[in-house]
């Protein structure tokens, strides 16, 4: 509860503390990947379905909300929500194709479907402008009558949304893998054989986990291009997916803050490093493999040792979350 | 009748694993499968649970045809089954685990797992207390904060066995439940097996132990590559004499006699 408090001040001080500069640009950018980072976790991580395409919903997200924008005049508003539901029904058109016989042929499929997403938006010069990309995609306002007008081209507004959007996304993340829903990935990922056994659907749930993700990634993806105010088919690119894939994995795969103290991280990290661009995969890669050796279960479980060793012995709880 | 299979074979490229096996489990009866290793029985529960299609005939649950469901869809109508090689969800606590069977009554939508529904909240209230209550029936309460895999082999056979129950079957298939089991627990199995019966529930057992087949079936069924040879009660199946040479050789002829 304290640590709560304190974690809601840090976030809501910030943007004053850092003012408007490439700090407070590196949180917004955290809040953006912890909205994929939470999406994926319920795939790969409760779900246990190794995805290796999430940068597709991500970049369909983009581009939805983007054109949107340029071609329509719709505002990100509106866009927001066209790419969530773009992102989950790409998604659902996906998992419909190889979600009944899951492993090497879904995981292939999904990497096959952002490269050829990418190729789509490379080669479609009339509508996406190829490689030059989309420019102008530009941060929404919002009237609230009797209070005046917020105009989220500002950093500061639109870390506030973009946090706010991020906090509802990992709530319901919780609140999913909470509910008998999270039981049924549980079976999901430990024993599929047993939980069919016992009447889980095990297409069901790894397609509800697959569109929840894809929902989350097309969101991601809106929000990012009308802060980047600029969209270009690098937003299906492979590093993408191994970026958050990396935060998931690393943060913690089965809890509902890995994937956020992943994020975070890993935006943050390889800048306050100052390593050149063309080593950070391999910065990345080294980090993945030894926090694989040495906390299996992410990072989180340096906390809950921690939390472990100052506190009095409880009565042993479930091992979940 | 509950269970129905209807002149049912497998085959598994050209060899016939099961061949034109017809047999039924009425309401409330403990019916055992018996036979050599290879007979065929683990491969028959497969087809009637869902996990492997017959090649031909039909399994009936209920009155209704369950030849192509599911598995999950076979389990939703009230047929369950636990597997002969042990199967748990290693990395979940034990109460975890009975906890998933009883997705198997209430699974809600996701519209329904976000915003709360009436039903959703009496169903997760009264989760833990028949989770408990289920562990208690198969002697594994005090485990109940254990994770899967540290539990014995022994142990984790009874919780596959809890899981199912939570699951609340009105046939539970149990294949080779007490293989593996010490005397003490495959006697707890057997008290526990005739008290699922006495709650009503219809059990098909595939089993090697004689003493708990004997003891707990109304009714054998033998099977001896693929074929069924024989059908009747205990003591009907111990004098038959193709089912003692095929399986159970002259001991049981001798115990059957006495």
């Amino acid at each position: 509860m304290a640590l709560g408090v304190a974690i809601a001040a840090v976030i809501v001080a910030a943007p004053f503390l850092l003012g408007e500069g490439y700090e407070l640009h590196l949180l917004i950018i955290s809040a953006i990947f912890t909205i994929l980072a939470s999406g994926l976790s319920l795939i790969v991580g409760f779900g246990g379905l190794l995805s290796l395409g999430h940068a597709a919903f991500f970049g369909i997200g983009a581009y939805t909300s983007a054109l949107l924008f340029l071609k329509l005049g719709v505002p990100m508003w509106g866009g927001l929500i066209a790419a969530a539901v773009m992102g989950a029904f790409a998604a659902f058109l996906i998992g419909a194709l190889v979600l009944r016989v899951r492993g090497n042929r879904f995981i292939i499929t999904t990497v096959a479907f952002a490269e050829i997403m990418r190729l789509i938006a490379v080669n479609s010069v009339d509508l996406t402008r190829g490689q030059m990309g989309l420019a102008g995609v530009r941060a929404p306002e919002l009237t609230i009558p009797g209070l005046g007008t917020i105009d989220f081209s500002s950093k500061t507004a639109f870390y506030f949304l973009a946090v706010a959007i991020a906090a509802l996304c990992v709530a319901t993340v919780a609140r999913i893998v909470r509910s008998p829903i999270g039981w049924g990935l549980a079976a999901l990922r430990e024993n599929e054989r047993l939980g069919e056994s016992l009447g889980v659907g095990a297409f069901r749930h790894a397609m509800l986990a697959f569109v929840v993700g894809g929902f989350f990634a097309g969101i991601a993806g809106s929000l990012n291009a009308h802060y980047m105010n600029f969209v270009s088919p690098d937003v299906f690119a492979f590093s993408v997916t191994t970026t958050v894939l990396v935060m998931v994995v690393i943060g913690g795969k089965t809890s509902i803050a890995g994937p956020v103290i992943g994020a975070v991280l890993f935006t943050i990290l390889p800048e306050l490093l100052r390593i050149a661009d063309q080593f950070r995969l391999v910065f990345l890669g080294v980090v993945l493999l030894v926090t694989i050796l040495v906390f299996p279960k992410g990072l989180v479980e340096l906390w809950q040792r921690w939390a472990a060793r100052n506190s009095r012995p409880l009565p042993s709880r479930t091992p979940a979350e | 009748m509950l269970l129905e299979v209807d002149t049912v074979s497998v085959n598994f490229g050209g060899l016939a694993a099961v061949k034109q096996v017809s047999f039924g489990v009425p309401q409330g009866s403990v019916v055992s499968l018996i036979g050599p290793n290879g007979a065929g029985k683990t491969t028959l529960l497969n087809a009637i649970s869902g996990f492997r299609r017959p090649t031909s005939g039909q399994v009936r649950f209920d009155n209704a045809s369950i030849t192509n469901l599911a598995a999950h869809r076979i389990a939703h109508r009230g047929l369950v089954r636990t597997f002969q090689k042990t199967e748990v969800f290693p990395d979940l606590s034990v109460a975890e685990c009975v906890r998933i069977g009883l997705l198997n009554r209430f699974s809600p939508s996701l519209g329904e797992a976000l915003l709360g529904s009436r039903r959703l909240g009496d169903f997760t209230a009264k989760a833990p207390a028949i989770v408990t209550g289920i562990l208690d029936r198969v002697g594994l309460a005090s485990k109940a904060a254990s994770a899967a895999r540290a539990l014995s082999y022994g142990e984790q056979r009874l919780l596959e066995v809890a899981a199912g129950l939570a699951a609340e079957p009105r046939l539970l298939l149990l294949d080779e439940p007490a293989s593996g089991l010490n005397a003490d627990e495959s006697a707890r199995l057997l008290e526990l097996i005739l008290g699922l019966q006495k709650a009503g529930i219809s059990i098909l057992l595939v089993e090697h132990n004689m003493d708990v087949v004997m003891r707990a079936s109304d009714t054998i069924v033998v099977l001896h590559h693929g074929e069924k040879i024989a059908e009747g009660t205990p003591r009907e199946i111990s004098s038959d004499r193709a089912v003692v040479s095929a399986y159970l050789g002259q001991d049981w002829m001798a115990d059957a006699d006495s």
